[in-house]
């Protein structure tokens, strides 16, 4: 016996956004702006932050800053901050690391049977070199299901990938210039490590897998910061007919330490899109913001209208938007609290909303622990004479993160 | 609502010396006072050094406004640390001073008042002078002040802080805000 087609089309919607969850996570903390820091460059290799290596000063703020400590704050970052715990020294020059994210994953969707496993979310290496104003990165990695988009080998499964590779040149001594080309991650929004966010996929602008090939040209000059990107498409998908070209920018201003507001926008073209196989013209755009009023809080929002226009099938004008708080009373522990709502512009959708609740503890050099629960009120639109709904979804994630 | 009292160091001090409640060299106060220092690093980075620490008093025609350097904190531990031990020697210099001559302040006795005046900063057991952006405005028997100076690390032997590859740049911005009564 089938289940009634709008639970199909719902299913359907939840092991795509279960896909997403499964596929990898990196760093990319934008809350650290509770500390001050509203720029991405002192701690990642990325200027943009959020994918690739952490340079020397971010390892030792990752051990001073960012997990529990046991001792005295005012310590000097214990040498386990280094690569491989410190056992491996390397020259500032050469930034590597790797990442391992294993987790158990339960999924329940209304009227459908519950799906539990263990996913490797991330298995990866990765590295960033630098020789005078040159610099060159990327990573690779295995993934056993998933991230098709970034795949090296391009089988269904047990895939090396690799997310970034590019280099690059600094136009400036200090790197507040960066000109690069090769497969970077898109200049848009926030970006967090909640890659599966609404926001995220929409705009199809995660860590995670969404990369494109390109050259992209990063700023920052005192309070403000952006990154332009002109891409060329997703070489690791073929043909050239599913290659994405078009532009995606961001430009973010901080007016004070704790405060930074920015907008983001993105235009781009496939001869036939991933998902629908049709001509599609998509475009992007919406502000976002980070504030810490005290510095155990940080309050972040990211709001996107998202329109398609997809040959014969007509267009789509929808939004994706979130807001968290995430609250840290203790150095290293974390509670966030997530909401987003969605409409993908579909006729007769109706909006999706969630709600996450999630904690996260950094509780030991290079390690972390995180719990999600994520209940989800899924928009299904009117199918052959079924009408509109919502489908309840509930998931549960629990994650052990290492970082080497 | 309580107007938002703010005076720049120079400012606070040059307020305070005006012609009103200010003229007579003494000071109840200084309240809601606030020190902020910005210094900037490569590719944007900024740091906020903040403290509530300030006292303003009259020395032989002049202003002094001092600023204990002890409580001023980054936000950050071993930041502070390094601030205050490393590079400002704390223990050996205590703290920050600012030097206005008191006939330089002019301040109407209602009103605001928006101008420069020329001062000494004394930091790090080292004096240079300094021009001092200040706005006072009167507020019943006091006066609101704010001001702000720009220095350089390397005119008063601090050595430029740099961590891991991170250089902080030797201009550093001060400013600072408070609220004087007069008597």
């Amino acid at each position: 016996m089938r289940a009634p087609r709008p639970i199909r089309w719902a299913v359907s919607l939840v092991a795509g956004l279960a896909l997403l969850l499964m596929a990898s996570r990196a760093h990319a903390y934008p809350w650290m702006i509770r500390h001050g820091y509203t720029g991405c460059t002192p701690c990642h290799t990325d200027p943009s932050g959020g994918a690739g290596a952490l340079t020397e000063y971010g390892r030792a703020q990752s051990d001073l800053l960012l997990r529990t400590r046991y001792g005295a704050t005012s310590e000097e970052a214990d040498r386990t901050a280094g690569f491989l715990w410190g056992l491996l020294p390397l020259p500032e020059e050469v930034r590597v690391g790797g990442d391992f994210r294993e987790a158990y994953f339960s999924n329940a969707v209304e009227g459908a049977p519950l799906q539990t496993k263990s996913i490797m979310m991330r298995a990866d290496l990765y590295g960033d070199f630098k020789i005078g104003r040159f610099r060159a990165a990327g990573s690779l990695g295995y993934v056993p299901q998933g991230d098709l988009t970034a795949s090296l080998t391009g089988s269904p499964s047990d895939n090396l990938i690799s997310r970034e590779h590019w280099v690059g040149v600094e136009l400036d001594d200090e790197g507040g210039w960066l000109l690069r080309a090769g497969r970077i991650t898109l200049p848009f929004g926030i970006r967090m490590i909640e890659h599966n966010l609404w926001a995220r996929t929409a705009t199809r602008t995660d860590i995670d897998a969404t990369q494109q090939y390109g050259a992209s040209l990063f700023f920052s000059r005192d309070k403000l910061r952006g990154e332009l990107m002109a891409i060329a498409g997703n070489f690791q998908v073929h043909p050239d007919d599913f290659r994405d070209r078009g532009l995606a920018m961001y430009v973010e201003y901080a007016p004070a330490t704790n405060l930074a507001v920015g907008v983001s926008g993105l235009g781009t073209r496939a001869t036939r899109d991933l998902v629908y196989a049709v001509t599609d013209y998509r475009y992007a755009t919406g502000p976002f913001v980070r504030y810490s009023p005290v510095q155990p809080l940080v309050l972040m929002a990211e709001a996107d209208w998202v329109y398609q226009s997809l040959t014969w099938n007509g267009h789509r004008s929808g939004y994706a938007a979130f807001a968290q708080g995430d609250l840290e009373p203790l150095q290293g522990l974390h509670f966030m609290l997530t909401g987003e709502a969605m409409n993908g512009g579909t006729s007769g959708e109706p909006a999706s909303l969630d709600a996450w609740a999630s904690a996260v503890w950094f509780c030991l050099p290079h390690v972390d622990l995180r719990l999600d629960g994520i209940y989800s009120s899924v928009g299904v639109p009117a199918i052959l004479g079924s009408p509109a709904s919502h489908t309840a979804v509930t998931t549960w994630l629990a994650q052990f993160h290492v970082f080497l | 609502m309580k107007r938002l009292k703010r005076l720049s160091v120079a400012a606070v001090a040059l307020g305070t010396l005006g012609p009103s409640a200010v003229g007579h060299a003494a000071f109840s106060g200084p309240s809601d006072a606030k020190v902020i220092f910005e210094a900037s690093g490569p590719a944007g980075l900024k740091i906020d050094g903040r403290t509530p620490d300030l006292a303003v008093t009259e020395d032989g025609g002049n202003v002094v406004i001092t600023v204990p350097l002890a409580n001023l904190s980054t936000g950050i531990e071993l930041r502070d640390r390094h601030m205050k031990e490393k590079y400002l020697e704390v223990p050996k210099f205590p703290s920050a001073v600012l030097i206005v001559a008191r006939a330089a302040l002019k301040l109407p006795p209602t009103g605001r008042v928006e101008g420069d005046v020329q001062g000494a900063v004394k930091l790090h057991g080292q004096s240079h002078p300094v021009s001092v952006h200040f706005d006072a405005t009167a507020e019943g028997a006091g006066v609101a002040a704010h001001g702000k100076f720009r220095i350089n690390m390397n005119d008063f032997g601090i050595v430029v802080p740099s961590y891991l590859g991170v250089t902080v740049k030797p201009d550093v911005d001060v400013s600072a805000s408070f609220h004087v009564a007069g008597n």
